[in-house]
């Protein structure tokens, strides 16, 4: 019984070279010539139509799934330009894969039973234990499709999710599934067998001057606060700098700063990025937002995020209950990379101490990530977070 | 029975008078204290207030303080860029291995969407020696088009340089446009012998902004 894991990266200026080069050394690093389920992750700079026939004829057209990202996590750097191909190989891992494409003309919810039942129809035996799926990070309302799959998977199982993003456009990004691109669509991979997986997932933002109330709020649009308009607490917070607010550059400013919804029950504060605000200063989430709740603008630092990393990992390890971890894979908020800036290493060290310097490391910074927040009935649910890292430690 | 009963009324209204006297204590003794609860309300509404002014400040200054050091990475990079290409190309005279090098480094280094060097060939024909995020196609138009502006080329031969930053409004558009860009950096390449090609970086996005890589100096 064995499980063989290869990565690749490359960095390589022509799209065709980058793929092979990607692929194989991934092979190359599982030494077998079997591969069961392929993971790429690929930054903007490379067009998927041309990347993914080389990846799927070098990967031996398996099982693969990716998406587009801000930033690849790799046990030795972070890479904003490139292309990583991660590759498994296993008897005691079962893999099933699903998709479901072009969410934003469909409802959304139905959209997340369409993928989860695909998954499962895919994995086929029973026996399943983790789900990770890749979103499209700009839909307005991640919540609802969290929901859709938690029809087909159940409440409390353990799903990981990431927004598939761009180089902080905030203009577009692309899913993998097989051999096809996607746009606005979802992919999904089902693990089960002999696995034992620990997931640790903590932000590290802090709360920020004096509480207001969500009084009107309908799904993930907030409408007003404090009897004002949404938008008019960021206009208090940040004066000037508010005209950006419904400009191109409020993804930029939101993610830093977003707001932090304080849920009766919850031990961390649910953070929503802004993604716009309308005509009539409501301001749209990237989830659902709870009405009569405390809200606050958040605010994070670098000590802050690398201590979320560590706990993070630590809670990850404890969920792997003394065994050992062979692949670790790190979700992580586009937000986190931007405030880091050069030191965003450091957080990867951290967590490679924790787990040991020799386990396999591969991530991606994501717009949006969903992970299985603690909540004080000691039940663990998941849950769309924004500014989060995310550690899932495979044994 | 007369006095027993004037008795009582006496003793009755001697225990009302005291309930009353003491119901008035309380209601004096609570008094006090609401309004000292209100004024500790209040004191604490005030500190409330002030701690989101605080914070509001924070805001700001974190704000700033991100925007320094993202300036400042900038310029880190750019510095070991540099250092990276002057190492690079100090260990080889061969021009095509030069132009190898540079598309390593300028890919991996300076992450521009769009980077183009062109450099005139022996016939004085100007050919794209690099070309990172334009369409092969696109390239002999937009020489034409360069070609073809004649102050342009007689600004760059110069020696001046154009950026979004820094270049009039006219000739900003002009520019962008032409290389589809929102933000750039236009520079001749010059020699002892006058210049021999141009260098053109850029980004399309608002959201990658081109600065000049100047100190950053907070908003007074």
């Amino acid at each position: 019984m064995v499980t063989h894991i290869g990565i690749g990266f490359s960095r390589d200026a022509n799209a065709e070279n980058a793929a092979k080069e990607a692929a194989l050394q991934s092979k190359a690093d599982l030494q077998d010539g079997r591969i069961d389920f392929a993971l790429i992750l690929s930054t903007m700079h490379y067009a998927p139509q041309r990347t993914l026939p080389v990846l799927n004829q070098v990967l031996n057209q398996t099982r693969m799934i990716g998406c587009s990202t801000a930033g690849i996590i790799l046990s030795t750097s972070i890479e904003t330009r490139g292309i990583a191909v991660l590759a498994i190989h296993s008897d005691d891992i079962q893999f099933g894969i699903g998709s479901v494409k072009d969410i934003h003309t469909q409802d959304v919810r139905s959209s997340g039973v369409i993928l989860g039942k695909n998954s499962v129809t895919d994995f086929g035996n029973p026996g399943r234990q983790f789900f990770i799926f890749f979103v499209d990070g700009f839909l307005k309302n991640n919540s609802l499709f969290l929901r859709g799959l938690q029809e087909v998977l159940g409440n409390v199982f353990p799903i990981v999710g990431a927004g598939s993003c761009d180089d902080f456009h905030f203009s577009n990004s692309f899913q993998i599934f097989r051999n096809k691109v996607l746009e606005h669509s979802a992919t999904g991979l089902l693990l089960g067998g002999h696995v034992n997986v620990g997931i640790g997932a903590q932000h590290g933002w802090r709360p920020l001057g004096k509480p207001r109330v969500i009084d009107k709020a309908d799904g993930n649009v907030i409408i007003t606060i404090d009897g004002k308009k949404a938008s008019s607490l960021y206009e208090e917070y940040f004066d000037k700098e508010a005209e950006n607010l419904r400009s191109a550059r409020l993804g930029q400013m939101a993610i830093l700063y977003p707001l932090g919804i304080k849920i009766a029950g919850e031990s961390e504060y649910l953070l929503r990025n802004a993604v716009e605000i309308l005509e009539d200063g409501s301001i749209v989430c990237q989830g659902d937002v709870p009405e009569g709740h405390d809200v606050h603008i958040m605010i994070g630092n670098k000590d802050s995020c690398k201590q979320a990393a560590v706990g993070a990992a630590l809670e990850a390890k404890k969920n792997l209950k003394g065994a050992l971890p062979r692949l670790i894979i790190i979700i992580e908020s586009m937000a986190r990379l931007k405030l880091l800036g050069r030191i965003a290493f450091e957080e990867v060290k951290r967590i490679k101490e924790i787990f040991g310097l020799t386990v396999p490391v591969i991530g991606m910074y994501s717009d949006g990530e969903i992970c299985p927040f603690q909540s004080i009935e000691s039940i663990k649910r998941p849950l769309l977070q924004n500014e989060s890292i995310v550690i899932v430690a495979i044994s | 029975m007369e006095n027993i009963s004037t008795y009582i009324s006496l003793v009755v209204g001697l225990l009302a008078f005291s309930v009353i006297g003491i119901l008035i204590f309380v209601v004096i003794n609570k008094n006090e204290q609401l309004n000292l609860l209100k004024l500790a309300l209040n004191k604490l509404k005030n500190s409330f207030n002030e701690l989101d002014q605080q914070a509001k400040l924070i805001v700001k200054t974190d704000l700033e303080l991100n925007k320094a050091q993202e300036e400042l990475d900038k310029r880190i990079n750019g510095l070991e860029t540099l250092q990276k290409v002057s190492r690079l190309i100090s260990t080889t005279l061969d021009e095509n291995e030069i132009f190898n090098r540079l598309n390593r480094v300028l890919l991996a280094e300076l992450g521009f969407e769009k980077n183009l060097i062109l450099i005139y060939d022996e016939n004085k024909e100007l050919l794209d020696r690099i070309n990172l995020g334009f369409p092969p196609n696109d390239i002999p138009f937009i020489l034409s088009k360069l070609l073809d502006d004649g102050d342009l080329i007689k600004a760059l031969s110069d020696g001046t340089s154009f950026s979004s930053l820094e270049s009039s409004q006219q000739r900003k558009e002009e520019i962008s446009r032409l290389f589809e860009v929102e933000h750039f950096i236009l520079s001749p390449v010059l020699t002892q012998n006058g210049i021999i090609g141009y260098v053109f970086v850029g980004n399309r996005s608002n959201a990658s902004v081109i600065t000049a890589g100047l100190p950053f100096k907070p908003n007074p």
